[in-house]
């Protein structure tokens, strides 16, 4: 199979190519340009399905009538001037004339009720604009004295003005795709350009969110890009070693963002994320497969297209790792597809189907265009007189990895501090996502939303509903009462800004109805009736937000001041533990899109947490199936905890909260640091065989694995800082702790992964299959008797297969010998030296013989022993013995059962002959 | 924002009027389809025609619906008259639920504006009501004062055009588009009704905020209409309020034109009676 793609590379090529013009016509309208892939930016997505505190929020805000608003806040140095109210009454009403402004508060519109020369005055406090100081004074003293708009229409310095636009229904990507809420931005300055305008409100800041995010993707995409291909040409120094990393990355891109699109998924704010991820790892894969090729090819070498030349050769070693490092990054993420949010699923989904197609494009098209490039002409120095180098690397690395075998002990103790040090930061990990404190301070949206904060009694709205089973409860005074004494204590809370609830509406309308008396500014001590008639007579939409027609559940607005989620739980936590000491006959709530959004967000990273126990399942399973082993892939899964449990441990240490951001990066550092200890192993697994020794083996592997790792990983960094130059908080620590936890990882392969190799003897699946142990081992083999063909198999590559040419000799009379061997084919000779040096043949060897085993145990060598025939062996040294009792014990007890037999055997017919 | 031209408003709630108070039988039913279509000042003369002369008195059922699925029941008398001058007086009384029963609201219409009292039985005092109180909602419903103001009133025709027939329910019906003069602050700013070819009920009548943007639609169920005497009545209606998300029933039980509404109904001092 790994011929076709350099015996067809031109039609892998068109194919390629023709696929990726479709993709590419998925995601954009080839006639009329039209962007089709979509963009949700909405939070609903981050919110678990099927939450029955959703379903709630949405019926108390049916109920209720709640909208998404935009607040416009005008400031001045007085707002009561006769030029300043009239810009704002002219504001006002140009923004109400918007197509998507569903209503507009504002001092033109809200309605004023007041006693005025003995009748009941309803009028917007704007109705008629005051000329005279008087005048104005009067309307300062209104909205001052109204408990509904005091401190929330007119800050109480009375420098700033809002106006609160609730939306129609409109989709959020319409709000962005049309700028709707910089319309709004630009109309209030258009009407007041003397006052400075401040913008925010949900909508907004979710809005530029989305700007920002998908404006750092624009820029973040093309510099990762071009970081991939400047990698490339430092690493090999060759336009195919450019090219290949940077088609590989822009087709995974073009072909994952197509088959999104032409699903009908839209990217949303997680898995926005994706692109730059698989920019990252697919540049890694194609470098894996390049540096591979410039490992294996010739200059000028003639046979370059044929089966054995060096693009199929590369592809024989490259093929096994980047398809395992494929699956088990997929593995990792698929993990996420388990989360109950959308978001982190879609994000699993995307990732997984990205990384299948970054390992389809480098096993397939990357190999062809290797191909159709010829063979190099010139190669780069490589290692000292070998083509392909740039020496420094491969020396430090060399360096590097004789000082992991050396030092292997320490190493090991020090992963394991260091692993204790992270787990126990990890303690300290505390959950919060960021809101509004997402933007720098100096950004406009983040710096309007504290001007607002600060001056209008919060931004950021939530609900505290309450309930009752008995009819007409919110009629009642000493329900009221308790909702008032609730209300005041909630307004009192740090990072509440101000609240209106029915209790501003009955003390408001009892006291304009009693001549606007100040001591009627209270909760009637009169009958249920009586408040009822004084509600029907200020019945209207302003009522109805706050109680609902049958009286048993009411609503207070609370305005906020959280900038973050760790600040809203906080406050919700405050609030609920004050509903618990309510009337019986009384039952609380706190709601709201922000309440909601909270929870879910620091569910959602918690639950990612619990994703990655499953991701390190699956991972496990794969190494298990990988190295038939259960210890070996408990091994090889630490050099990945390890990476991981660092992560979690710096975010407890540095006091970098745990969100949804910083929670999936976990999952995707086991994808990836996985990927590299696979390539370790991997290679690791050849060498150590075809030396017969782990520690060197070791040591070549850092040195051919380490080049393509260090490399990839410089990119992943690379990229992941260019994340961390996005204006938004969340993505400045996903980019910086993803460069530094990828370095982690880097670190421990190129330390800790080999320390923890050059004590081990892996076998792996593809070991097992491919190894040839001629026809029938367990009947012809007596030591691998009773044994499966894969136990038999396990059994042999424990051991060293070695080969010998004809007249070779395998040792010599008082040789040291420290191994016994199992001829798989050919003939061996033992023979001994005569008296007169003479050669005397005591016996020939065969298929299933065994020789050396005297040595095995007495330590020097009793004959000598030559190939005769071109012949393989099976070396079985007291070390080889150990690790298969210890690994694989079953089979070690029959393989050493089976040698007893042996020497037994040998025994009797010694016994035999001698007596 | 002073209170709206007549122009619009009125000839707007003519149409409401027709649909709430039924006309004078031109036709049966079984001739409907022969009806030949009918001018515009034919469709609105069988409505003017179709409204009482100088006084009405009904008894009906508001059924407030809220956007939880709530709803809350109240029952007035309304009581109307028109003046010499011709403006209207209007007396709006609950009798039910009895925690409500006796709250009132008066409005007398006079040259420049209306006059709008209200008094509530607990506080036994009345209290004039001024300002923005016509765009308030009556006794809580999806009707708003403005809206119970213009009622019974039918005044110029302003720029009304009919529009070609159609069909609404399944009955033919006459289309009558009417919108707000330059400068007319009526919280719509077009309005249109079908007018139903055999009753000249206005079986709907929409009334639009801006251009495109419906506000209310108001529906009278054609299976409900009843004649009386010389008129076709509908006893059921629902007005819903686009903007609040909230509709309101309303049930005639009982309807009387020109009977007996004595003057002293329609006057404060006899508002202020009522609490003593």
């Amino acid at each position: 199979m790994r011929h076709f793609w350099v015996r067809h590379a031109r039609w892998v090529v068109a194919a390629t190519l023709l696929a990726t013009a479709f993709f590419l016509s998925r995601i954009v309208d080839p006639t009329s340009g039209e962007l089709r892939l979509r963009v949700d930016p909405s939070t609903d997505r981050l919110l678990a399905e099927g939450d029955s505190r959703q379903e709630r929020l949405e019926r108390v805000s049916t109920l209720f009538g709640q909208r998404e608003s935009l607040l416009v806040a005008l400031e001045t140095d007085d707002v009561y001037t006769p030029e300043n109210l009239a810009a704002i009454a002219r504001t006002s009403r140009a923004l109400e004339d918007l197509p998507f402004v569903h209503e507009v508060l504002s001092l033109d519109t809200a309605l004023n009720m007041r006693s005025f020369e003995g009748a009941i005055e309803i009028e917007p406090f704007l109705e008629r604009i005051p000329e005279t100081v008087e005048g104005l004074a009067r309307l300062r003293a209104d909205v001052e004295r109204n408990p509904l708009y005091a401190g929330r229409l007119v800050s109480n310095d009375a420098q700033m003005t809002s106006i609160v636009l609730a939306l129609k229904d409109i989709p959020l990507d319409r709000l962005i795709d049309e700028s709707l809420d910089l319309q709004v931005e630009q109309v209030a300055r258009e009407n007041a350009p003397h006052m400075k305008v401040r913008l925010t409100g949900a909508p907004h800041i979710k809005a530029t969110t989305s700007r920002l995010l998908f404006e750092g993707l624009g820029r973040i995409l093309p510099i990762s890009f071009v970081i991939m291909g400047v990698l490339g040409a430092l690493a090999f120094r060759s336009i195919r070693g450019v090219l290949a990393p940077m088609a590989t990355v822009v087709l995974t891109t073009i072909w994952t963002l197509g088959i999104v699109a032409w699903r009908g998924v839209s990217l949303n704010l997680v898995t926005s994320i994706v692109p730059p991820l698989l920019v990252t790892i697919a540049a890694a894969y194609a470098l894996h497969v390049v540096s591979e090729f410039y490992r294996t090819v010739g200059a000028g070498e003639a046979n370059f297209k044929g089966v054995d030349g060096p693009v199929a050769r590369a592809i024989g070693h490259v093929a096994l790792p980047v398809a395992l490092t494929g699956l088990t990054t997929a593995a990792g993420l698929l993990a996420l597809t388990m989360s109950p949010f959308q978001a982190v699923r879609e994000f699993g989904l995307i990732a997984v189907l990205g990384v299948v197609i970054a390992a389809l494009i480098s096993l397939t098209f990357v190999p062809a265009m290797l191909t159709l490039g010829g063979a190099p002409e010139r190669m780069p120095a490589r290692r000292d007189g070998e083509p392909g180098s740039t020496g420094g690397l491969d020396r430090l690395l060399s360096t590097l990895g004789r000082f992991d075998v050396r030092y292997r002990k320490a190493i090991l103790v020090c992963g394991v501090g260091l692993g204790v040090v992270a787990v126990v930061g990890m303690d300290r990990i505390t959950l919060n996502s960021d809101l509004v404190s997402n933007f720098s301070s100096d950004h406009p949206v983040r710096a309007n939303f504290e001007a607002i904060n600060q001056r209008l009694e919060g931004a950021i709205p939530i609900f505290l509903v309450i309930e009752s089973d008995e009819p007409d409860a919110f009629v009642k005074s000493q329900n009221l009462r308790a909702v008032d004494e609730l209300v005041q204590w909630v307004a009192a809370q740090p990072g509440v800004g101000g609240t209106t609830s029915l209790v501003d509406y009955v003390k408001t309308l009892n006291r304009v109805l009693r001549d606007d008396e100040d001591a009627a500014f209270r909760i009637p001590d009169e009958s249920v009736r009586y408040v009822k008639q004084i509600l029907l007579f200020g019945a209207g939409e302003g009522l109805r937000s706050v109680v609902d027609s049958s009286y048993r559940t009411t609503n207070v607005h609370i305005r906020t001041q959280a900038m973050n989620t760790r600040d809203m739980a906080e406050l919700v936590a405050r609030i609920e533990a004050r509903l618990e000491t309510l009337p019986t006959t009384l039952r609380g709530e706190v709601m709201g899109n922000m309440v909601l959004l909270t929870r879910s967000l620091d569910d959602a990273a918690q639950g990612q947490i619990e994703t990655l126990g499953v991701a390190f399942v699956f991972i496990f399973v794969i190494l298990f199936a990988l190295f038939a082993s259960a210890r070996v892939a408990l091994f090889a899964l630490v050099p990945n905890v390890l990476p991981v449990v660092v992560y979690f441990g710096t975010l407890g240490l540095t006091g970098i909260p745990l969100n949804t951001t910083t929670g999936l990066f976990a999952c995707i550092v086991l994808g990836i640091a996985v990927d590299d200890t696979i390539h370790f192993l991997t290679r690791f697994n050849r060498e150590a065989r075809e030396r017969a020794d782990e520690k060197r083996g070791a040591v070549e592997a850092l040195r051919e694995v380490g080049r393509p790792v260090t490399i990839t990983t410089i990119g992943l960094c690379m990229g992941f800082a260019v994340i961390a130059t996005s204006e938004l908080k969340n993505q400045v620590e996903f980019g910086l702790l993803g460069a530094f936890t990828l370095a982690i990882a880097w670190l421990v392969d190129v330390t800790f992964t080999p320390a923890l190799c050059a004590g081990m003897r892996v076998v792996n699946l593809w070991d097992i299959l491919t190894l040839d142990l001629g026809r029938a081992p367990q009947q012809t083999v007596p030591v691998l008797r009773g044994l499966n063909n894969a136990q038999a198999k396990i059994a042999a590559l424990m051991s060293s297969v070695e080969t010998f040419e004809p007249g070779q000799p395998i040792y010599r009379v008082g040789d040291p010998g420290d191994g016994l061997y199992v001829v798989l084919d050919g003939e061996f000779s033992v023979s001994i030296a005569g008296d007169a040096g003479e050669k005397l043949e005591l016996s020939r060897c065969q298929r299933g013989d065994v020789v050396g085993e005297v040595a095995l145990y007495h330590g020097t060598r009793t004959a000598d022993v030559d190939a005769v025939t071109p012949s393989r062996a099976l070396r079985f040294d007291s070390d080889a013995l150990e690790r298969l009792r210890a690994r694989y014990p079953r089979i070690g007890a029959r393989v050493l059962r089976n040698l007893s037999e042996v020497l037994a055997s040998r025994l009797a017919t010694a016994t035999l002959r001698v007596g | 924002m002073s209170s709206a031209s007549p122009s619009f408003s009125t000839l707007l709630m003519l149409l409401v009027a027709v649909s709430l108070t039924g006309f004078p039988a031109q036709t049966s039913a079984q001739d409907a389809a022969s009806v030949p279509s009918r001018t515009l000042d034919e469709i609105l003369d069988c409505a003017a025609a179709n409204a009482p002369e100088r006084t009405a008195r009904q008894e009906f059922r508001l059924l407030v619906h809220d956007r939880g699925g709530g709803a809350q029941t109240l029952e007035a008398t309304l009581h109307w008259k028109l003046d010499e001058k011709g403006n209207s007086k209007i007396l709006a009384e609950l009798s039910a639920p009895p925690d409500l029963r006796g709250s009132a609201v008066l409005m007398i219409e006079r040259e420049g504006g209306t006059d709008m009292f209200a008094y509530l039985p607990e506080l036994r005092l009345v209290r004039r009501v001024t300002g923005r109180h016509s765009e308030g909602s009556v006794f809580g419903s999806d009707f708003s004062y403005r809206d119970m103001e213009q009622l019974y009133h039918a005044g110029s025709r302003g720029s009304a055009r009919q529009l070609a027939d159609s069909t609404h329910a399944g009955r033919p019906v006459h289309v009558v588009e009417s919108r707000a003069a330059e400068g007319d602050d009526s919280a719509y700013r077009k309005g249109v009704a079908r007018i139903d070819k055999e009753t000249c009920v206005a079986l709907e009548s929409v009334f639009y905020e801006s251009e495109d943007e419906v506000r209310k639609t108001l529906t009278a169920d054609a299976a409900s209409l009843v004649k009386s005497g010389k008129t076709w009545l509908p006893h059921h209606m629902r007005i819903e309020d686009r903007k609040t998300a909230t509709f309101t029933e309303l049930v005639v039980d009982r309807v009387e034109f020109d009977v007996d509404v004595p003057d002293r109904l329609f006057t404060r001092s006899s508002l202020e009676r009522r609490g003593r």
